[in-house]
Formats: C-alpha cells, structure tokens, sequence
C-alpha cells in the first residue's frame, strides 16, 4: 500500500510540471473578432507581365495564401526586414510555400516606378504583385479596407518622410483578411503563423 | 519492567510490547559496530524509526528533484504583464480641441511576452503602435521578441510612440 501511495504522489508531483509552459498552437500575429473583408477593394497591377490596365483584387486563390504589405522602396528599415523575414520563413515551410502568395502596395508612387518595384520586391520573392495607383484617393480607400495607414512629408531640405502602417496582413481566398502580423514577429513569429494558417486552409 | 537484559537475549520489552531502550542497550549497539558476530536483534520499535527515516529521507529527495527540474524546466520568474488601454467615448473629439491627453505613454517599456489589449470606446478607429482598433472593438496582441518599435498613437498628443520590448530575464 504505501509503494502504491509513494508512485502516486511522484506521479502528482511531476504531472504539472510536464504540462506547463509552452502553450503551442497560437498565433503570433492578432485577429479580430469581426474580420476586416477587403474582397472588394483593388488596385492596378503593375507586375512586369500583367495585362496593360489590369487590376488586382485583394483575395488569394484557392487553397493559397496572399499575403499583403504596404510599403515603399526607399524603406530603410521595416520594409525590407519585413519581406526578407518573409522569404526565410517560406524557405522554412519548404514544398507548402508554393501556397502563399504576396502582393505589395507601394505608398510612395511618386518615387516607385513600376519598374523600381519589381526589381525591389523581385529580390525578396520569386513571385509576387506589386500594386501602385497615382490617385492618392484610390490608394487611402485600400488602406482604409485593411485599416492600414501612411503620411509622406517633403521636408524643407529635401528629404522625405514616409510613415506607414508595417502589417504584414493575410488573406484568404474570400478576400478575408484571417491574421495581421505586426512588424516584430520575426521570421520565427511569421513561420509559426503562416504554418497554423495552412493548416486551416484545404489545399 | 526490566532495566537491564543481556543482549545476546530477547531485547528488554515492556508490559504493553512496546521495546524499550536500555543503557545497556545502547551500549551493546556500539559494540556491535565493530562486530556484527555478536548484533543483537532489532527491536519493531527501531525497524519503524528506521522505516520512518528512510521513508522521509525518499520523498524529501524526489521533492528535491522535482523541484529541481520544474526550475529547469519553468518559464522565467517574472510574470507576463498585460497592459490595457481603454479608450474612452470622446477621445478622438478631445484630441481634437487640443485637450492634452496622455493614455499611452510616449515610450511604452514592455517585456517579452508582455500583452497590449487595446479596448475602443471610441466613435472614430484608434491606432495604438502595432494595433488599429476599429470602435467598439477589443485587441490583443503579444510582443514575442525582443525589439524598438517606432508607431503612430492616436491617443498621444505627439500622434507617435515608441514601444520597447526588452528581454525577460
């Protein structure tokens, strides 16, 4: 009886201590409680090999994922720390890679040439879509969909300032905005994510 | 009742057969450590001291290495802190008026694993670093690594904010 008793308490001691800690299986990035829908927004597509004119509407396709940053070219910091956290994190997912997809919004057209952003955003990925609108109202109604946000000041020496909202925002393929990843998440942050994401989502 | 036995005989025990320690007793004890020829039998009354002892000795040491492994194993000490921010109806419309309102400080000093929950009462979207927030809406988000953010915050008379997410040690 008190063998039976002594294995006992062992076993209650050590219970808690093999469940504690890590609670895996939850994003790093935040969704809402009401999903922001952005199915019905769009902007010109002036990735080299579209269509003259065409224009792209913010949802993946089936079975992917699209992944949607705003930025610019001239970024020194966010932007291209953000998309080369991408790419690292989709050579983490290997073969399942294949199923996300990005699409990048300039918000500096006066200085993002069409040709500038491809060649820019071409570094990070071998596919991709860069959007970019001359109408600025046009561009504020898409940031408004994903409650995205950037401010550009000429300063009185010339330089500019380029403020801008830094998510990293996956949608689905209803146009679903599923998972907002702030700047910070890291590759390891975004690899997490993007792995539970395809989980949910049928191939 | 007996005070003194031989040890080479049945051990002294008393009326209700409870053993009972002698001089004589202890004296025998320590003579057998040098000759375990002449040991004496051992009294029940020794066996559960004996048991009692071991038995302590045993758990006291599975305490300890249980202890031991779940501080190898625990999470750092410090807590996770969440801080909240609630935006109250009028905010937006206070900024406004130039009213000076300080809900979110301007450098916000958190530690990894520390959670901002942005709660917006407000009638117009509020940003707060990372988070829009549309009204009525309730946001968490939780800083995983270690960084400086740099962000606008509506709810700061400067219109930006920095966060700073230190390592938790």
């Amino acid at each position: 009886v008190a063998k039976k008793w002594f294995l006992a308490l062992v076993v209650a001691l050590l219970a808690p201590a093999a469940c504690g800690g890590d609670d895996g299986g939850s994003y790093v990035g935040f969704r809402r409680p009401d999903a922001l829908v952005v199915s019905g927004a769009s902007l010109p597509d002036v990735t080299t090999g579209a269509p003259e004119g065409s224009r792209f509407s913010f949802r993946a396709e089936p079975g992917h994922l699209l992944m949607v940053y705003f930025g610019f070219t001239n970024c020194p910091d966010l932007c291209p720390t953000t998309l080369a956290e991408l790419r690292a994190a989709k050579r983490r997912l290997g073969d399942a890679a294949e199923r996300v997809d990005l699409a990048v919004v300039t918000v500096d057209p006066a200085r993002d040439t069409a040709e500038i952003l491809n060649q820019y955003v071409g570094s990070f990925s071998e596919e991709y879509r860069v959007l970019r609108t001359d109408d600025v109202d046009e561009l504020r109604a898409v940031e408004g969909a994903f409650l995205a946000s950037s401010t550009i000041v000429t300063n009185p020496d010339g330089t500019v300032e380029v403020a801008h909202t830094a998510n990293l925002y996956a949608v689905d393929d209803a146009g679903t905005v599923v998972l907002e990843i702030p700047f910070g998440a890291g590759t390891d942050g975004i690899t997490n994510d993007l792995e539970l994401l395809l989980e949910e989502i049928p191939a | 009742m007996t005070a003194v036995h031989d040890p080479d005989t049945t051990p002294a025990v008393s009326p209700a057969g409870v053993p009972e320690p002698s001089v004589t007793e202890t004296a025998s004890t320590t003579e057998m450590a040098s000759t375990t020829a002449s040991r004496p039998p051992r009294s029940p009354y020794r066996r559960l001291v004996v048991f009692g002892v071991s038995f302590g000795s045993l758990v006291l040491a599975v305490l300890a290495v249980v202890v031991a492994l779940r501080l190898a194993d625990s999470e750092p000490t410090t807590e996770p802190t969440q801080h909240v921010y609630v935006i109250d109806w009028g905010t937006a419309r206070q900024i406004e008026l130039g009213q000076h309102y300080f809900l979110v400080p301007g450098v916000l000093r958190v530690t990894e694993g520390d959670e901002l929950v942005v709660e917006n009462n407000d009638e117009t979207p509020h940003v707060i670093g990372p988070i829009t927030v549309r009204p009525g809406e309730r946001i968490s988000y939780t800083f995983t690594s270690v960084g400086y953010l740099q962000g606008a915050c509506t709810v700061h008379p400067e219109d930006e904010m920095v966060i700073i997410v230190e390592p938790r040690t």
